[in-house]
């Protein structure tokens, strides 16, 4: 807590100093931080917001300079809690080299920001958007921390399209990041496998994202392409309790193979004051089971015992509308949905199970206003109307006697103040 | 009062108040815009400039000359010469800064130099090679050309 509260007054201090500062420093520094609340009528939702909490926060600076005219490096370092309790540590946001070749190819070493959709570049730059929560469906704020960076390197460039536009591109590989603790290691332990421990091997992964810029000036179309695989491993916890108890289980453990490509189309339009946004993303989900069984088991025979879990795929999309009324008021609205299995919409999957059936989906229609108090300060309310709990977990919403405490119809306020410069 | 209704409430109150603290946008009547000059150092060898290649170049997107050489494009302070300007390129002060923000925080790119008196922006302009900018009415400097803008 000691360094967070020393990294907020460097902070607060350098941003002081800078806007005194010469325009034409070598090194550029850059930084924000902010301070949000969140409040659920039901459900709690990522982290403890049915009570209302504060915990809900982001702090990052950045250094930047150009050792020559085509060479660029910085890194970013961020800080930021939601869900956990304190303060999440310092983290290296990006960091890396940008070598400029010319404006139709660059190259990028280092931990590199994923250009996922529309906007999960800046899914952490809250003071760019009018919305606190983006579309829960596109950017579902769970898996920040593992699609949030990239650490490898590719192209990039900006290609003119004689009399159509320009084409804007983005071709990254390298290692993404699912740390242990987080919500999306929790979604691969607790969804389908019941297992109570988890071990993570990250293997290479790939992103493009493609944007044209029509020549019907603020219409930009565009498309990306998230490949991400891991190696999973894990207890299963009736194995463990088992053993426990001296018994020999039937299955030791469970290594999974997963493979997800995340494909989303995209499309904003800016006509002056007004900017219509849409996405569509589709997330391919295909696991494949090796279960371990033990040696003095009956079963032992099939030691390795591969088993391919039914490929599927989850859905979800956005319409967005922001206006901006004055120079220091904008507001924005956006209906977004998600589901599960986009081919069980229905949610047959979780009702054959004996559990709620929207816990398949998630609706959120949501309205967000925006107050730019000067240039540094930034002051942000929304509300949103849910239907579905897709993205909570289960033993996060408990009633006291262990059953669930889900309602399918709930609301949820947020509101958040940035400091940036 | 249930909680969501008196979230409701305070919302619409925020919202109809801030609507009427200020015109609106879209009401305010246009005045007549300054005249920007487009301005740049005498080694660009360019005499003219489309707005779509000025659009590209304050995004960060065209960054060299066709002679290869660099740009380097500076911005003012002064708001209504820079919401003039950005009416060339059409955007809005809040698109553009939002712009460089993104490139700021994502690694891509400096934020702009800006300068506050136009006395300095054509001193920059006048003794770096490649250097662009924007100024009001003419300019009579040394090393410093005008551009004119073509459709």
């Amino acid at each position: 807590m000691k360094n967070i509260i020393i990294f907020i007054m460097l902070i607060f201090f350098i941003g002081n100093l800078f806007s005194v500062a010469s325009d034409e420093s070598f090194i550029d520094i850059h930084g924000f931080v902010s301070q949000g609340y969140l409040q659920s009528s039901h459900n709690n939702f990522i982290t403890s917001t049915q009570d209302g909490t504060f915990k809900f926060n982001e702090i990052g600076l950045n250094f930047a300079t150009d050792l020559s005219e085509k060479l660029h490096v910085g890194f970013q370092m961020l800080a930021r809690d939601l869900d956990k309790e304190g303060f999440t540590p310092v983290n290296l946001d990006w960091a890396y080299g940008d070598y400029r070749w010319n404006d139709f190819l660059g190259l990028r070493m280092g931990l590199i920001k994923v250009p996922y959709g529309l906007y999960n570049e800046i899914r952490d730059i809250d003071f760019l958007r009018t919305n606190i929560l983006m579309p829960q469906s596109i950017y579902n704020e769970g898996w920040r921390e593992s699609v949030s960076s990239i650490e490898g390197g590719g192209i990039y460039g900006v290609i003119p399209l004689v009399g159509f536009g320009t084409m804007n591109y983005q071709v990254y590989s390298g290692l993404v990041k699912l740390p242990e603790d987080g919500r999306m290691s929790k979604s691969v332990t607790l969804s389908i496998f019941e297992q109570d421990s988890q071990n993570i091997v990250e293997k290479q992964s790939n992103v493009a994202n493609i944007q044209w810029e029509t020549p019907l000036d603020g219409l930009k179309l565009g498309f990306s392409w998230l490949d991400l695989d891991f190696d999973s491993s894990g207890i299963n916890a009736y194995s463990r309790k088992a053993k426990e108890m001296g018994l020999t289980p039937n299955l030791e453990t469970i290594e999974n193979e997963w493979d997800s490509e995340v494909y989303t189309g995209f499309m904003e339009f800016s006509w002056g004051n007004l900017t219509l946004s849409a996405e569509y993303t589709e997330y391919n989900y295909d696991v494949e089971f090796i279960y371990h069984v033990p040696y003095n088991h009956p079963q032992a025979g099939a030691m390795y015992v591969p088993q391919t879990f039914e490929p599927f795929t989850a859905m979800g999309y956005y319409g967005s509308l922001t206006y901006r009324f004055t120079n220091w008021f904008e507001a924005n609205s956006y209906y977004a949905e998600y589901y599960f299995d986009k081919d069980d919409k229905e949610g047959k999957r979780f009702s054959d199970a004996g559990l709620e059936d929207y816990r398949g989906w998630l609706k959120d229609a949501t309205f967000a206003l925006r107050f730019d108090i000067d240039e540094y300060w930034t002051l942000k309310l929304e509300g949103h109307k849910m239907y579905g709990v897709a993205f909570t977990f289960g033993d996060e919403n408990l009633e006291e006697d262990g059953t669930s405490a889900y309602e399918e119809d709930w609301y949820l306020f947020g509101a958040k103040v940035t400091f940036n410069f | 009062m249930e909680k969501k209704k008196i979230y409701l409430l305070i919302f619409s109150i925020i919202f109809i108040l801030s609507l009427v603290w200020e015109q609106p946008l879209f009401l305010q009547t246009a005045f007549a815009e300054p005249s920007v000059t487009i301005i740049a150092n005498i080694s660009v060898q360019e005499n003219s400039i489309s707005a779509k290649n000025l659009k590209k170049i304050y995004l960060g997107k065209k960054t060299t000359w066709e002679d290869k050489s660099k740009i380097f494009f500076v911005i003012c302070e002064d708001t209504e010469l820079h919401k003039s300007f950005l009416k060339i390129i059409k955007k809005t002060p809040s698109q553009f800064s939002n712009h460089w923000k993104k490139q700021i925080f994502t690694g891509k790119g400096k934020a702009p130099l800006k300068f506050e008196t136009k006395e300095a922006l054509i001193e920059y302009i006048a003794t770096t090679d490649g250097a662009i900018g924007y100024i009001l009415g003419s300019c009579e400097a040394d090393n410093v050309k005008t551009l004119l803008i073509i459709d």
